[in-house]
């Protein structure tokens, strides 16, 4: 293990160390930083990316030291190495620094001499690989020698980084206005650190914005085909490691700053335009037309040999890294649902699982609310953090499923993502894993949701290789939010009925025994748990009115696991049943109350269960109300709002009393839907392999 | 006819806390009896402000003379120069020298342990040399040891541009008024004590401190604990001072043993510190390196031997006073009467070669 260690305690220095250790872990080096040298007041990317590399060095002592930054020499660092660095067993200690003069180099040798008692082996950055590509940097410079994973079809992806405040002004903000439309290019804009979140509040937030610290520079750089600049990236470690990433990758970066700062340099980079508005043209006739020959005056530089990173790895004694010959196991698949407000993601995802074929099985990752079901289906369930109020970030148990998976998954492996909200954790592993990456993410999504989804996720959306979209059953419910090739389109995913319709009397029967009472009407309420939408007033309701129907036995279904409201006991008709197989208690019902979430919605039609539809209603959820309307108004389903409480009094009478029950179960029996879509669904995941 | 007294320009940098202005204090008094001496200070960016070290302030008023910073020409016929690294942050040495003879007092160890550099040797000499006009160039090491890193560093260079070896050594004079007399001292208790600035260089490794100062001690005063106490490091069997907050004499009647060692990595070019105990009466302990210039007058062992050491002295109350004894002797040898004798013999000769 090494352990690097910077010159100074601060954010700049915390980059450059983050860095660095991806590089090494890289090149097959496992590396790791100093958890006790983390600066106070992490930002949101570097918590993350810390939590991959950070930890006690007292707790797995390192084989070597790698000091950086050593320009910057403070005593903070002294007093640690003083610690780490001391004994006969002691770890090696190598100093690497861009010195000003002699004397700053003797000093930090010596400095470090003093610390750990023996002479450290010091490493002049600038005698090695000559100027960097900017300065004043922390980080040592070097690039990562590899051939660009292989392009998908589509448009070229274009990042364009310029100062936070240029972006939102002329002459760059209207030039990237239009840039952003031209054909064959996807853009995104990538400020300085922090600059995305300041531009979302005025006219430049309708820019693909992202902020460097989203992803690793290395993984920015595999996701991007072309750089252009249009500031310098002194001072800027994460900027400065996504173009030395761009050029071992043999990428075009294109330097359309004023005073050509990065060209000056040495560096194999192209003199672009500093007038935005030439950039595109620049593009076109320049760049485009040559991607090939670009590609292969950049891998051929001598500049770009002296800056490779094996240059640094010999001149730190590192051993060859491991030749990688090992049997690689095969790609595995995870299935990563998030568990919304129900279950609904997981169930879909149990479901299209269950359907893939292949010598490789499917594996989960799931929050503890989805495992059990999970593996119900039969699969190995990889447990997950939930969120919680008393973590000290909102994002905290990211972070540490982010730390899980990413030692969960191997480069190349298949994510299907199945939710709404994008995780950072999830985004990040993509790209630094180079996941082939599917996301499952049903439709029906409410007005502005839309919007929001494009502003927060249009970026990230572009790192997966396929979106599938279940349809639902009603045509005019189906908008698809995304437009483009990935988006494929699949039936319904319903699951097959559990109870054959021959068995609905003796699961009756089976129920009458397990209660002690025999009954006449069973009827079902399934309103959730009350994470979305507070439904005790109506279960109470329900309650009420199926306890004056005499021989009605009423099942509340929650699932297990989930709080279940104390005014729900006490009641001589009603029972509380949690299960995960609602279904079959529902088909063996004269009818149920339900929510209208896609599961559940599309198994009562699918399989013929006449039901009273409480749309559940929330700004981060699905259009159930729509979904309601849409079977109330082809009469196979009434839909009623949560707070017509006397209407549904009224609409229980109708359905067991009036025969509307048994109206709609014949209605549903004889209709015709959509073929379901779990198949093919299961045969897109099967099929994305490059 | 009499001859006049020659002229004598000392440049130094004043601000130096430790041995060096220390030593030029002390030089400065026996100097003055012997030539016109003149002070010049160099402003670098090693300090701030413009305050000169206590020592040297002191000796400053006692001898009416004046400090003058940053004088564009420094003209003597000797210019003694002391301790080059000072110009180990500048990029030229803006004063002009126009001497006889400039000699550079090499305080510090040119070359660390194993013969890494210790500081930009060549870039510091450079600027002297570029700065000055001289019809000879000295370097003048401080001890034996010293000149060893200095030959050594020598031999490396492509030339000596220009610069020689003064065959005697430039030594810290220590006459140290508040030595006891060691006829008949108290009986030694196992009081153990060390005294340095807080440079990391001066302390070794925590296991080795540990070593040095164990808990069965009656006393352990450790001056100039600055970085041990920012660290956080806690034994309640040390008594932690930083450097200053007690007088040197106080903290010298603390203890009964000077247990030094420094960094493996770094080394005492002459080891004023060491001399300072044994004037004060006590017995020395050191590494073997930092040891010689003082011959048997000091106590070579390692960090490991040093338990073993103290207890063969307190079980033989004659032998402690028989070893403090050999050290104040050995300080004979730095007497300013001894420097007084040498300088005045340099003087005496390169005035017969100019004449």
């Amino acid at each position: 293990m090494i352990l690097i260690l910077p010159g100074e305690r601060s954010h700049a220095a915390l980059e450059a160390c983050l860095i660095l250790a991806r590089q090494l872990a890289a090149h097959g080096y496992p590396a790791c930083i100093d958890a006790a040298m983390l600066p106070d007041d992490l930002t949101r990317g570097q918590k993350y990316e810390a939590a991959i590399f950070a930890l006690d060095p007292f707790d797995a002592p390192p084989d070597q030291i790698l000091l950086i930054a050593a320009q910057r020499l403070a005593q903070d660092t002294l007093d640690r190495l003083r610690h780490l660095g001391q004994g006969p067993d002691a770890p090696a200690v190598a100093v690497l620094g861009r010195f000003a003069d002699r004397a700053s180099r003797i000093a930090a040798q010596s400095k470090v001499a003093y610390a750990v008692g023996r002479e450290p082996l010091v490493v002049d950055l600038d005698d090695l690989s000559g100027l960097p590509v900017a300065a004043e940097l922390l980080e040592p410079g070097f690039c990562t020698i590899a051939s660009p994973a292989p392009r998908q079809a589509g448009a070229l992806t274009l990042a364009i980084n310029a100062p936070t405040e240029a972006l939102a002004t002329a002459p760059l903000f209207p030039a990237l206005s239009v840039l952003r439309h031209q054909p064959g290019l996807r853009m995104i804009v990538v400020p300085a650190a922090g600059g995305r979140d300041r531009l979302r509040d005025g006219p430049a937030a309708i820019l693909p914005l992202m902020d460097p610290a989203d992803l690793p520079p290395a993984a920015l750089a595999q996701t991007v085909d072309i750089l252009a600049l249009f500031g310098p990236a002194d001072g800027d470690d994460r900027l400065t490691a996504l173009v030395m990433a761009m050029i071992g990758l043999g990428k075009p970066v294109i330097d359309c700053t004023a005073t050509q700062s990065f060209c000056a340099t040495g560096a194999p980079v192209l003199g672009g335009p500093d007038d935005p508005a030439a950039l595109g043209p620049y593009l076109d006739r320049m760049v485009l037309p040559n991607l090939a020959d670009i590609s292969r005056f950049v891998s051929t530089t001598p500049w770009r040999d002296r800056h490779a990173f094996a240059r640094l790895a010999t001149a730190l004694g590192l051993p060859p890294p491991p030749e990688g010959d090992a049997p690689q196991p095969p790609p595995q698949t995870l299935f990563l649902p998030t568990n919304g407000v129900g279950l609904g993601h997981a169930q879909r995802c149990g479901l299209i699982a269950a359907r893939m074929s292949g010598d490789v099985p499917a594996r989960f990752a799931a929050f503890p609310s989805c495992v059990p079901l999970i593996q119900d289906h039969g699969f190995d369930c990889l447990p997950l953090v939930q969120k919680s109020p008393d973590h000290a970030d909102p994002f905290a148990n990211d972070v540490l499923n982010y730390r899980r998976l990413s030692r969960h998954l191997r480069r190349g492996d298949r994510l299907v993502f199945d939710g709404g909200f994008l995780f950072d954790s999830v985004f990040r592993l993509i790209a630094e894993k180079d996941l082939r990456a599917i996301w499952i993410r049903r439709g029906l999504w409410q007005a502005g949701q839309i919007e929001d989804h494009k502003r927060l996720h249009r970026v990230r959306e572009a790192l997966f290789e396929t979106i599938i979209q279940p349809l639902e059953a009603f045509e005019e419910l189906n908008e698809p939010i995304t437009y483009g090739s990935p988006v494929r389109a699949v039936g319904p995913i319903v699951q097959d009925s559990p109870l054959p319709p021959a068995d609905a009397a003796a699961l009756r029967d089976r129920l009458a025994r397990r209660f002690g009472r025999a009954f006449a009407e069973l009827t079902v309420t399934m309103l959730g748990a009350g994470h979305a939408a507070d439904r005790s007033a109506q279960m109470q309701a329900l309650c009420s009115i199926f306890e004056r129907r005499a021989d009605c036995l009423h099942l509340v279904v929650i699932w297990p696991g989930a709080a279940i409201p104390p005014g729900l006991f006490g009641w001589k008709n009603t029972r509380v049943v949690q299960t995960r197989r609602a279904l079959a208690l529902a088909q063996a019902a004269d009818m149920v109350v339900s929510a209208a979430g896609y599961n559940s919605f599309h198994e009562i039609l699918y399989h013929a269960v006449p039901s009273i539809l409480i749309p559940q209603m929330s700004p981060f959820m699905d259009d159930q109300r729509r979904r309601a309307q849409a079977a109330a108004k082809r009469d196979l389903a009434a839909a009623i709002e949560p707070q017509d409480l006397l209407r549904l009094e009224r609409e229980v009478a109708v359905f067991l009393d009036d025969g509307k029950a048994s109206d709609i179960r014949s209605r549903l029996g004889t209709l015709s839907l959509p073929a379901r879509g779990t198949s093919a669904a299961a045969a897109l995941i099967g099929g994305v392999d490059r | 006819m009499m001859r006049a007294k020659p002229t004598l320009a000392y440049v130094i940098e004043p601000r130096f806390s430790g041995g060096t202005s220390a030593a030029v204090a002390a030089e400065l008094r026996v100097a003055a009896g012997l030539a016109r001496v003149a002070v010049h200070a160099i402003s670098t960016r090693m300090f701030k402000g413009n305050d000169p070290a206590p020592v040297l302030a002191d000796a400053l008023d006692d001898l009416g003379l004046g400090l003058t910073w940053d004088s564009p020409v420094i003209g003597a016929d000797l210019v003694v120069l002391h301790n080059p690294s000072f110009l180990r942050f500048q990029n030229r040495l803006d004063s002009r020298i126009v001497c006889r003879d400039l000699v550079v007092v090499t305080h510090e160890n040119f070359l660390r342990p194993g013969d890494a550099r210790a500081f930009d040797v060549l870039a510091c000499l450079e600027h002297i040399r570029h700065a000055s006009l001289s019809a000879r160039k000295w370097l003048a090491p401080v001890s034996a040891a010293n000149r060893v890193t200095v030959q050594r560093w020598l031999d490396g260079q492509d030339g000596t541009r220009g610069w020689q070896m003064l065959a005697e050594d430039w030594f810290n004079i220590c006459d140290f008024a508040a030595a006891p007399s060691p006829n008949r001292p108290p009986p030694p208790a196992d009081r153990r004590g060390r005294l340095s600035r807080p440079g990391p260089e001066k302390f070794p490794a925590l296991a080795d401190l540990d070593l040095c100062f164990p808990p069965h001690a009656a006393a352990n005063v450790i001056l100039g604990a600055d970085r041990l106490i920012a660290a956080g490091i806690e034994r309640r069997h040390w008594a932690m001072h930083p450097f200053g907050s007690l007088p040197v004499a106080d903290f010298f009647g603390m203890i009964d043993f000077m247990v030094y060692f420094t960094a493996p990595t770094w080394r005492e070019s002459f080891g004023r510190v060491l001399a300072e105990a044994m004037g004060a009466g006590k017995v020395v302990l050191t590494d073997a390196a930092t040891a010689a210039p003082f011959g048997d007058g000091v106590l070579a062992c390692t960090p490991a031997e040093v338990d073993r050491v103290i207890n063969h002295f307190l079980a033989r109350p004659d032998a402690y006073t028989a070893q403090v004894r050999r050290g104040q002797a050995r300080l004979a040898a730095f007497s300013g009467a001894a420097f007084a004798e040498q300088l005045a013999t340099l003087l005496h000769g390169w005035q017969e070669r100019a004449a």
